[in-house]
């Protein structure tokens, strides 16, 4: 494949015109946040917003100076950054056992298939003050919050997908006599790898969802934590420049599950 | 040798009972090609089941030298419609896998299978993946896959309905002379009754459904090819051709 081919003129063009618009796609990338962010920096200048309620990016910047200065602002990327993923390992482990259980005993997916629907249906937050209350006001509630957030859709995907496995598939190994364990790690699970992944990838942001709500409702340190303290005292700043490094996290992460979904798939061969 | 014995298949949903196979009697000799051909929906691929032990009859039984089928059993091995390749897995690891149900793979088992793929022309795709072969190479792979637990046994259910017309012949073509090397008996489900009589010693005609057997043609061509492309010329395959046309009632 990557012999040294004659490339016809034509071709050239054709491969010349695809950089020049990836080219053209970053510049645009580029200068949109840039303009955004100086036209809130002007803005602020020029009075034409308030910056104490709207902040501005030079403020955001003293106050995450602050922060690093203060040597606070890693052991709040820290906690928060260990809940989410202690909240999506857990979520992903119980709602893949709890959807091989369905998986193994149709009858007992039937019955639960209501409570499961409900289940999904109510806005898990609503529960937050009864964890609280059990698990007590500390990262075990707000983990159990993430958890709680996650489980229900890993499930429901996850079955969904055990379920829709090519019937075909499970017809060959049947005919060659298999077990339904040998069914499952044989077909069934290798056959849902890929939706394993999204599943992962929708947990990854449902998991920041709970934990965030998770500080919100009870926590002394972490980013929810820096937002609600930031709130409570008009220091729209902190606001700002904790979500900012929210942002950085929360697609760090993602493009890490997005690497191992192009792992997997080469693995996988689909 | 394999027999049917009076057998009957009920199909139980909420709405009723339908009766999908009745009373059919077969006896399929060993080293026999035997094709069953029938209109679509007419319960050809349930008989198959029934025979392959993935199904118990409502009526009559399925015997192999005078035991009962109850269960998939070793000496039968069943060749799906589409190869069913599993796209995870090399095509070493997809002829493996029947073997692999039942146990560990030896070393013995692997040189068989590479024996087989080498034999039969797939010897340089061992280690590829089933998205990296042709249409006719996967389904070659598939019945590798099918002879690789070495039943004496082959149900081949619609085999080659997923491929192109061309690539439909050609494919059909190996997989007869594959068999031929190998002597199995085989049992061939299909819709196509060109493929049934160039393929097959004995083709059974089944009615609509409910299905029972409306006639067998013992299949005797003026050519000693066994090849179906070869038999597809022979002069008597048109007559047979017609003659079963008209008895499928296709309107």
């Amino acid at each position: 494949m990557s012999e040294q081919k004659k490339i016809s003129p034509g071709h050239q063009r054709y491969l010349d015109s695809i950089k020049k618009t990836e080219k053209k796609k970053r510049l645009w990338q580029i200068s949109l946040l840039l303009a955004f962010l100086i036209l809130w920096e002007l803005a602020g200048q020029m009075k034409w917003i308030d910056p104490f309620i709207m902040s501005q990016p030079s403020r955001v910047w003293n106050s995450l100076e602050n922060l690093v200065r203060e040597g606070s602002l890693g052991l709040h990327i820290a906690v928060t950054t260990s809940e989410t993923l202690i909240g999506f390992a857990l979520a992903t482990i119980i709602g893949l056992g709890a959807a091989i259980a369905l998986w193994w005993f149709p009858l007992a997916a039937k019955i639960l298939d209501p409570y499961l629907v409900v289940l999904n249906a109510l806005p898990k937050i609503a529960l937050g003050p009864i964890l609280i209350v059990w698990a007590g006001a500390g990262p075990k509630a707000i983990i159990a919050v993430t958890v709680l957030v996650t489980v229900v859709v890993t499930i429901i995907n996850l079955y969904n997908g055990f379920i829709q496995t090519d019937q075909g598939k499970i017809h060959l190994l049947r005919s060659f006599g298999a077990s339904r364990r040998q069914i499952f790690l044989k077909v069934v699970f290798p056959s849902n790898v890929p939706n394993l992944i999204s599943a992962l990838k929708i947990n990854i942001g449902l998991a920041w969802v709970g934990v965030i709500v998770g500080e919100f409702l009870v926590s002394r340190a972490g980013l929810g934590y820096l937002i609600v303290y930031g709130g409570q005292v008009f220091k729209l700043d902190l606001v700002m420049a904790s979500i900012f490094i929210l942002c950085i996290l929360t697609a760090l992460m993602y493009y890490a599950v997005v690497y191992l979904e192009e792992i997997t798939m080469k693995i996988w061969h689909s | 040798m394999l027999k049917l014995e009076g057998v009957g298949f009920n199909y139980h949903t909420p709405e009723g009972e339908i009766q999908a196979i009745q009373e059919v009697s077969l006896d399929i000799k060993d080293g026999e090609f035997l094709s069953i051909i029938g209109p679509s929906g007419c319960g050809k691929s349930t008989l198959l089941s029934l025979i392959g032990g993935m199904l118990r009859p409502s009526a009559g039984r399925v015997t192999i030298d005078d035991q009962e089928i109850t269960e998939p059993d070793p000496r039968i091995a069943w060749m799906p419609q589409r190869d069913q390749l599993f796209p995870w897995r090399t095509i070493l690891g997809n002829v493996l896998i029947g073997i692999e149900v039942k146990r560990q793979p030896t070393l013995e088992d692997r040189r068989k299978a590479v024996a087989l793929l080498e034999k039969y022309g797939l010897g340089d795709f061992i280690d590829r993946y089933p998205n990296q072969l042709s249409g006719g190479m996967r389904q070659r792979a598939a019945l590798i896959r099918t002879l690789a637990v070495e039943p004496q046994i082959l149900l081949l259910d619609e085999p080659f309905s997923a491929l192109d017309y061309q690539t439909r012949l050609t494919v059909a073509d190996e997989v007869r002379m594959i068999i031929q090397r190998e002597q199995k008996t085989s049992i061939l489900v299909t819709h196509d009754i060109g493929e049934g009589i160039s393929m097959s010693d004995r083709v059974v005609v089944l009615s609509k459904r409910p299905a029972v057997i409306k006639n067998c043609h013992d299949v005797v061509l003026s050519t000693d090819s066994v090849s179906p492309m070869a038999r597809r010329d022979a002069p008597e395959f048109g007559h047979y051709f017609n003659r079963i046309w008209k008895e499928l009632d296709v309107q």
